[in-house]
């Protein structure tokens, strides 16, 4: 548990390596908000580990939702680079699945298909991408709702299909903006450890955009506090705790508290 | 106060004690089984209402009977309309016209609304002068069609392509303007092609504007046919009302007009199943 305070450096290896998982180097970003220019993040440099569990943690406005959609590749920095597995991200890609807040799934699809369409690039034959739907429905725990339109599944259901379509291609890393920020605290505490269940499992690597504490002291491995106006990262801290965690637990309970008290 | 409580009270007493569980599910089980029954049988109220007024209208010699025919001649008169085989010709005629003027101008606004929604180039180019030329009324270029198509199949089917093709190009375009960017940044996440992206996500997104927009231009199309077919034809359901106007027959008239309200009651109904079948999910959808 060692809390590092102030700027990361920029890692030493050359950029792009391919061990690391993930590779931010002086990202900057900028929006246009009536006429004028309001910096979202500030020169952000970070390195996620191959097979680490990662939140981004912090109040809204600090551009942890913007530095997410930049891995995904849905926005492009202004200046700075991303690179994910040794690939500069250039555009959206099936090899990084990613979960929004709302399922964006599509309603007149039925589950099956929604998580079918994710396998279009795959290679495999119409069977095999049917074993391979079934295989994330039993995974995800949606057995006997293969045929379900969105409307027909509550929220944590809707969300389970939408994390059963990012991982449908089987990507090395799982991009999660608040997936379980508009569940009720039932579900989302259930969700919160099946998603443990699964990263254990598919061993990928996981980025998750989070604003509650708990969740993102009790799922990561590390976990990145920002602040905003300009968004930059404030103090990045390991949680080195064996799993499986209690969420009583005192160690975890202090570390929420010290991570609470410095967003103050 | 005392009327609200008594409301509540009524209502909490129906519900269940008296009939318990089962008759309550056995008489909502009647009811499903029923509903349209029933509805069509509410939906008559008014017209057998109409029915007895005109009967009672000729009863009273209140109108020349040249001018309002008994009830009975309009209804003999229709089924003999309806064996001699005239009245189903006649029907088949409009209907073909119909169909023929749908799918080209649905077709046409259709394709045009979808290019004007995703092209805003396009839509600056031609977006104003196509909606003035289509909101001028169909039958405000009856002369000049007349006049550059000449009387036959291809008026009829043209004024209809035109009446069909503002209510398929407005209801799309606007649902694309108006779609939400979420569907953009899954077809970017799920690196969907260009076709794909049509097909799975635009058409299917579109598919209630455009069950609606059918229901309009159907309804639209259908009025404008009986107007052109009444202004010269010399076949179709509105020539068979004009010819009984011509030779006095209002019986004829009669008939037609009763047929005429029946097929497009039956037409807005279809298309409004149709509708309520695709957009189901629409109507649930609260994103």
């Amino acid at each position: 548990m060692v809390i590092k305070k102030g700027f990361p450096v920029a890692p030493a290896v050359a950029f792009g390596a391919a061990d690391a998982g993930v590779e931010i180097h002086q990202l900057s970003k900028w929006f246009a908000v009536d006429e004028n220019r309001v910096q979202a993040l500030d020169r952000v440099s970070l390195t996620v580990q191959d097979g680490e569990f990662l939140t981004l943690l912090g109040p809204s406005g600090c551009g942890k939702s913007t530095l997410l959609r930049m891995l995904a590749g849905l926005d492009v920095p202004d200046e700075g680079d991303v690179a994910v597995y040794g690939a500069r991200v250039e555009r959206p890609s099936l090899s990084r699945g990613i979960v929004f807040q709302d399922h964006r799934l599509l309603p007149w699809l039925t589950v099956r298909e929604n998580i079918a369409l994710s396998l279009h690039k795959s290679g495999l034959s119409q069977q095999e991408q049917n074993a391979r739907v079934s295989e994330l429905i039993a995974l995800v725990g949606l057995m006997g709702f293969d045929k379900a339109k969105p409307y027909q599944l509550s929220g944590g259901m809707s969300q389970r299909a939408a994390i059963a379509r990012a991982l449908a291609p089987r990507p090395r890393i799982l991009l999660l903006d608040e997936p379980l920020g508009a569940l009720d605290s039932l579900t989302r505490t259930r969700l919160q450890n099946e998603l443990i269940r699964l990263w254990e499992a598919e061993r990928i690597t996981v980025v998750m955009v989070t604003h509650d504490v708990e969740e993102a002291v009790y799922l990561s491995s590390r976990v990145v506090v920002m602040e905003s106006r300009p968004g930059r990262i404030q103090s990045i801290i390991d949680i080195d705790l064996p799993r499986p965690r209690k969420r009583t637990d005192v160690r975890l309970v202090t570390l929420r508290e010290q991570i609470l008290a410095s967003l103050e | 106060m005392t009327i609200l409580a008594d409301a509540g009270r009524r209502r909490s007493s129906s519900a269940s004690p008296f009939l318990g569980h089962d008759g309550f599910v056995r008489i909502r089980h009647f009811y499903n089984g029923n509903r349209w029954l029933g509805a069509v049988a509410t939906g008559l109220v008014v017209p057998a209402v109409i029915l007895a007024l005109w009967s009672l209208a000729v009863r009273l010699e209140l109108l020349a009977p040249q001018i309002l025919p008994a009830p009975s001649l309009v209804w003999t008169t229709l089924s003999d309309l309806l064996v001699s085989g005239d009245l189903p010709y006649e029907l088949g005629v409009s209907m073909l016209r119909l169909a023929v003027g749908i799918a080209i101008g649905a077709g046409l606004g259709l394709a045009t609304g979808i290019a004007f929604g995703l092209s805003r180039r396009a839509d600056a180019y031609f977006g104003a002068s196509v909606r003035a030329i289509f909101l001028v009324p169909s039958l405000g270029w009856l002369p000049f069609f007349m006049l550059m198509f000449g009387i036959d199949e291809t008026l009829k089917v043209v004024l209809i392509a035109k009446t069909c093709f503002l209510p398929l190009m407005v209801g799309p375009y606007h649902a694309i303007r108006t779609m939400p960017p979420k569907y953009d940044d899954i077809a970017r996440c799920l690196e969907l092609k260009r076709s794909d992206y049509l097909r799975k996500i635009l058409l299917p997104a579109l598919l209630p504007s455009i069950a609606t927009g059918m229901r309009q231009a159907v309804s639209k199309g259908w009025k404008v046919l009986i107007l052109v077919e009444m202004i010269s034809s010399a076949a179709g359901i509105g020539y068979l009302m004009m010819w009984g106007r011509k030779s006095f027959q209002l019986d004829v008239v009669f008939a037609t007009i009763i047929v005429i309200g029946l097929v497009g009651l039956l037409f807005d109904r279809g298309i409004l199943w149709f509708e309520r079948r695709t957009a189901q999910w629409s109507l649930h959808a609260a994103v």
